[in-house]
């Protein structure tokens, strides 16, 4: 084994899956063992999953110090990952010999430093704390909503980003990034169909959970939202437990 | 306040009770009234004290709290003998460890050898060493083999269902944001979940799409929620890959024959992981035993019922506190709601007879349910005295060492109940009285035994409802007051005229007189110029009254009667010209239209009424207040009030216009204090009416100056005591 | 492994600011249902009536101490096995031994720490997510 180990980072979701994607075929390319270090994952979720598996497929690929996170998420999944014994064996061996790898020096990023490709992927940057929390934009015209939302949100845990509209919401989008959207159907400007075509819209932003707020009995919107392409809903009035398991059906 | 400085408040609130807990067993121990929970609860009072110390830091107290519990351990344990000398070691720790709350609670950290002397008693009765291990927070028992024992709910008790089901995710999941993981997390949290994933689809990397699901799943879940629930999981995502759900039958674990040794599922799923101990081989549910139904019964931690939503009511015990500030808006909005049904009343009566009828009727009603509103809110505001009762013990065991006197203090009614305020204002006019029973009062021991007492003497507390006031009694058997010498520091001082004549209980009360103090030495005691004069304008503040008794070589019996509640009272209106004032009921004994011939020598405020072989002082409220009658001297209504303990007279008013409740508003702060008037309230009508002070109204026309008849000096001697 | 905020937790103790301390942090670890009980006794009847995951008792009690309360809910059969953490002080060696005994899940030296709860926590229902 020549190439260093393949350093996951720390999230793993459907955002860091495109640049994991072209890395792993990068380094495969030549068909030779691959030995990924996957200690500093804590989020992963099945796009990252499969092409793990699929890189396993073809070539000899060996799972190194798996982290909790990564374990707990095959595990869950009902999953084995990929495990060579010769590619093991090797790294024992050269731990012994070497001197400790410079690869520490790319603690957190998949992508070493001054990739171009580095921009898209959505995962922490070297030295940003482990586990962050996750990033929730509410959008709602109802000052009472977004306070209601906001307080229960952030008592959970969250950090909690407002919009008072459609439009306000898609212009948020532009400059931050977030883990989850909620919004509200009915508001002025833009309503909550077009902020989910149009968060659907843009490529870097796939696999985004997005969810509508709508009230019990209404299916007509709840289909409606779907077809726009939203994650799910929830349901409004809103009790506190109910609103965080909701929130943690798609994310985590 | 930050939660933790709100917690740290509620500790030190349960100080309270807990000292005084130790407090009271302690002296219930001395006086061999204690039983065998006694020690018991003073151990569990200590114990809880240190816990708590323990938490937030405060080293000192833990530390003396800890070798302090170590004796009373013993003693509960019965490795440890109490004695009289134990006793008395402990009741100081008690009174060491009130001061180290006390400074802990002030944020002072205590010299490092406070209460030395007492913990150095404590542990020689323990044969204590010095030295505490200092083990470090949580840290646990190393020497014992202790393994923490996992929880693994019993799979065969789970009463429900069993579901098969399998879920390929379509082509767009994934790019929707839904996320197999969680479902798959969401479902395994329902109950016991078999999966299998088959991962056969997922293509080689060059061709693999990273938006694309490639794996699918099967597998059985066991749990009590039902079919909607399992399905709620896959809601949002059920346009959008294939699902199917199947109940298969329940778990099979009523259908065994006795001697089976492992229920097999039903099934075929993949062998049970934790195959069952041989002593639990039979089923754990007879047969015939109804089986275990209720959903949501099944403790399994990992298994989670449908909807948690019903908030579960708290197992806490019949006490909650409330901040005061609540209660006391509750109390005015009571009060408000008093004034506004008055006012009702007055519109009702004002309608036509077929109207105001049912309205009557229906009004009372609200006045009766008012009534009992305002008691119940009032109640909430009642204290037990016992509050400040509390802190006389101690007062008295550290005066009585300090003066090398022998003082026992004993007290009753403890849990009679009165006012917040009130209690709050007790405090040091209790304190003075006390103070003064041990320094004046009681005698040195040798005295005591020479004049034939015992060498202790003896202070009764005493608390108990009378009349519809709070009646508390500081009754001591010492030396009581002494005639002579007071009669002469009042001539020397000039109070009283040298040849005036006095009886003895005149001479007694002129201890209330300002700046009067008979002691012969201003002790730092009770020497602070701390008059009878202001504890009794104190008690008079909160609307009480203070009467002193004493028998010379016997004792002195002070008593002070209190008001129970302070701000909604039953109240007479009454008309006296223009004007309309509210007398209070508690203070009125009785109402009468007196024939002419009963009154006598009414001149100026004063005059004197006959009633029923009796002679009474009266006071004409008009000229009084300088407000002009409408009745001629003959006519009006008297009524009989109090003015203080035994002392009535009668109040002449022009007309009696009905009782009501009524709100006490006080003027003080905008007004001042107005001699006779209590405070004010709002009638019916909406027009606002002084309360009198009966008390006040006498001592009043008490000191005018006298009438020039001279046949009716001698019948004013009841008025001579004021100045 | 339990979900935090799903999990219902039972505090039993007789001091209020203990209590509150505990619950405190409980929260920290992300837990949301909380119940509480003064007393062995009340908190016995508590669990006997609604679902709880998790008992997490003091000793020194009146009416019903720690013990007891451990005992009473081993031998009742609809709850024989509800996880319990006793609450020691420093010093009570004899008592873990009387618990363990008794069939306690684990115990925790007060004062603690939140990472020290978890732990505890996690020792005896798996890992907190």
């Amino acid at each position: 084994m020549s190439s260093e180990p393949l350093k996951l980072g720390a999230t793993l979701d459907m955002g860091a899956a495109e640049g994991l994607l072209l890395e792993l075929r990068q380094r495969l390319q030549f068909d030779e063992p691959l030995c990924i270090d996957a200690s500093a994952v804590e989020t992963l979720t099945m796009p990252c999953v499969q092409l793990i598996l699929a890189a396993a497929k073809g070539a000899s690929v060996h799972v190194a110090d798996p982290s909790e996170a990564f374990q707990n998420a095959f595990a869950d999944l009902g999953l084995d990952w990929p495990r060579d014994a010769a590619i093991a064996a090797a790294r024992e061996a050269a731990a012994g010999t070497e001197a400790p790898e410079a690869a520490t020096d790319e603690a957190s990023g998949i992508v070493p430093d001054g990739d171009p490709l580095g921009e898209s992927i959505r995962s922490s940057e070297p030295g940003e704390a482990a586990a962050m929390s996750k990033r929730i934009l509410t959008i709602d015209d109802s000052k009472t909503i977004r306070d209601m939302l906001r307080m229960t949100l952030i008592d959970a845990g969250f950090e909690v980003l407002q919009a008072v509209d459609g439009q306000d919401g898609c212009e948020v989008m532009d400059r931050e990034t977030v883990d989850l959207v909620i919004t509200d159907i009915n508001m002025p400007r833009m309503n909550g169909y077009e902020v989910v075509r149009n968060l659907r819209n843009r490529p870097e932003l796939r696999g985004l959970p997005i969810l509508v707020l709508t009230t019990e009995s209404d299916t007509d919107k709840k289909n409606l939202a779907r077809e726009a392409g939203a994650t799910g809903w929830m349901v409004k009035p809103f009790d506190p437990d109910r609103l965080i398991a909701t929130v943690r059906k798609v994310i985590q | 306040m930050s939660s933790f400085e709100q917690l740290k408040h509620t500790f030190f609130d349960e100080c309270s009770d807990l000292l005084q807990q130790v407090e009271q067993g302690l002296t219930d121990i001395r006086e061999q009234n204690g039983s065998d929970d006694t020690v018991n609860a003073v151990f569990r009072a200590v114990h809880s004290i240190k816990g708590g110390a323990g938490i937030f830091g405060f080293d000192s107290l833990v530390g003396f709290a800890h070798v302090f519990e170590t004796v009373l351990d013993a003693i509960r344990s019965d490795r440890l003998a109490i004695s009289p000398d134990n006793v008395d070691t402990l009741l100081t720790a008690g009174d060491v460890l009130s001061d180290l709350v006390t400074m802990s609670r002030a944020g002072e950290t205590p010299a490092e050898d406070y209460g030395r002397d007492c913990r150095m008693a404590l542990e020689a009765l323990m044969c204590i060493e010095q030295g505490e291990e200092g083990e470090a927070l949580g840290e646990d028992f190393a020497d014992l083999d202790f393994v923490p024992v996992p929880f693994v709910p019993d799979e065969e008790e789970e009463s429900g269902h069993v579901y098969e089901i399998s879920f390929r995710p379509g082509a767009e999941l994934l790019k929707k944001g839904n996320e197999p993981l969680f479902i798959l997390r969401e479902l395994r949290a329902l109950g016991t979940l078999e999966l299998s994933a088959d991962a056969a689809r997922v293509p080689p990397l060059s061709e693999i799409e990273f938006d694309q699901p490639y794996v699918s799943w099967t597998g059985t879940l066991k749990t009590s929620a039902d079919l909607a629930a399992v399905e709620g999981v896959f809601d949002f995502v059920s346009d959008d890959c294939d699902l199917s759900i199947v109940e298969k039958a329940s778990a099979p674990a009523l259908a065994l024959p006795p001697d089976a040794p492992t229920p097999v599922p039903e099934v075929g799923a993949p062998v049970m992981p934790e195959p069952l101990p041989a002593a639990m081989a039979p089923p754990l549910v007879p047969a015939d035993a109804p089986k275990p139904v209720e959903a949501g019964e099944a403790k399994a931690a990992l298994a989670k019922p449908a909807e948690t939503k019903a908030a579960p009511p708290k197992a806490v015990a019949t006490t909650t506190r409330v901040e005061l500030e609540k209660i006391d808006r509750v109390v005015n909005m009571v009060g408000e709601l008093v004034i506004a049904q008055a006012m009702l009343g007055q519109i009702v009566q004002d309608l036509p007879e077929h109207i105001s009828g049912r309205l009557l009727q229906t009004l009372d009603e609200v006045v009766h349910h008012t009534r009992e509103l305002k008691d119940s809110v009032m109640s909430m505001r009642a204290q037990p005295v016992g509050a400040v009762f509390q802190r006389m013990p101690r007062l008295v065991r550290e005066l009585a060492t300090k003066t090398g006197k022998k003082v026992r203090l004993e007290m009753s009614g403890e849990n009679t109940e009165v006012d917040r305020s009130i209690v709050e204002q007790l405090a040091d006019p209790l304190t003075h009285i006390i103070r003064n029973s041990v320094d004046h009062g009681i005698e040195k021991p040798a005295d005591r035994l020479a004049s034939g007492k015992s060498e202790e003497g003896t202070i009764r507390l005493g608390a108990e409802h009378r009349g519809g006031r709070i009646v508390i009694e500081i009754k001591d058997d010492g030396a009581g007051v002494n005639p002579e010498r007071v009669l002469k520091k009042a001539r020397e001082r000039g109070l009283v005229s040298a040849d005036a004549q006095l009886t003895d209980d005149e001479i007694t009360n002129l201890i209330f007189m300002p700046g009067f103090s008979t002691a012969e030495t201003v002790s730092d005691i009770s020497g602070r110029g701390v008059g009878m004069d202001v504890v009794r304008r104190n008690i008079q503040d909160i609307g009480g009254r203070i009467s002193l008794k004493s028998e010379r070589g016997k004792g002195m019996t002070i008593q002070l009667a209190l008001p129970l509640t302070l701000a909604v009272m039953d109240g007479m209106v009454i008309r006296v010209g223009r004007e309309t004032y509210v007398v209070p009921m508690s203070a009125m004994v009785e109402c009468l239209r007196p024939p002419r011939s009963d009154i006598h020598g009414l001149v100026g405020t004063r005059g004197m009424l006959r009633l029923r072989g009796e002679l009474l002082p009266i006071v004409h409220l008009g000229e009084l207040l300088d407000v002009a009658s409408t009745e001629s001297d003959a006519g009006g209504v008297v009524i009989i009030a109090e003015a203080g303990e035994d002392i009535r007279f009668g109040l002449r008013v022009d007309e009696l216009c009905g009782h009501q409740q009524v709100v006490i508003k006080s003027i003080e702060e905008s007004y001042g204090s107005i001699p006779g008037i209590a405070a004010a309230t709002i009638l019916g009508n909406g027009r606002v009416a002084f309360i009198l002070d009966t008390e006040k109204l006498y001592e009043m026309a008490a000191s005018e100056p006298p009438a020039p008849a001279g046949a009716i000096r001698s019948e004013n001697a009841a008025f001579a005591l004021g100045n | 492994m339990p979900i935090a905020s799903t999990l219902k937790v039972l505090i039993v103790d007789d001091q209020n600011s203990v209590r509150q301390m505990t619950r405190l942090t409980l929260e920290e670890l992300g837990i949301r249902q909380i119940y509480e009980a003064e007393n062995g006794k009340s908190a016995f009847q508590t669990a006997t009536l609604q679902p709880v995951d998790l008992i997490i008792s003091d000793f020194n009690m009146p009416e019903m101490d720690g013990l007891g309360l451990l005992r009473a809910v081993r031998g009742h059969q609809a709850i024989r096995k509800l996880p319990f953490i006793l609450l020691t002080g420093r010093g009570d060696r004899e008592l873990v031994v009387k618990a363990a005994q008794a069939g306690v899940n684990n115990y925790l030296v007060k004062p603690f720490t939140t990472p020290i709860l978890r732990e505890k926590i996690e020792q005896v229902l798996g890992k907190l997510t």
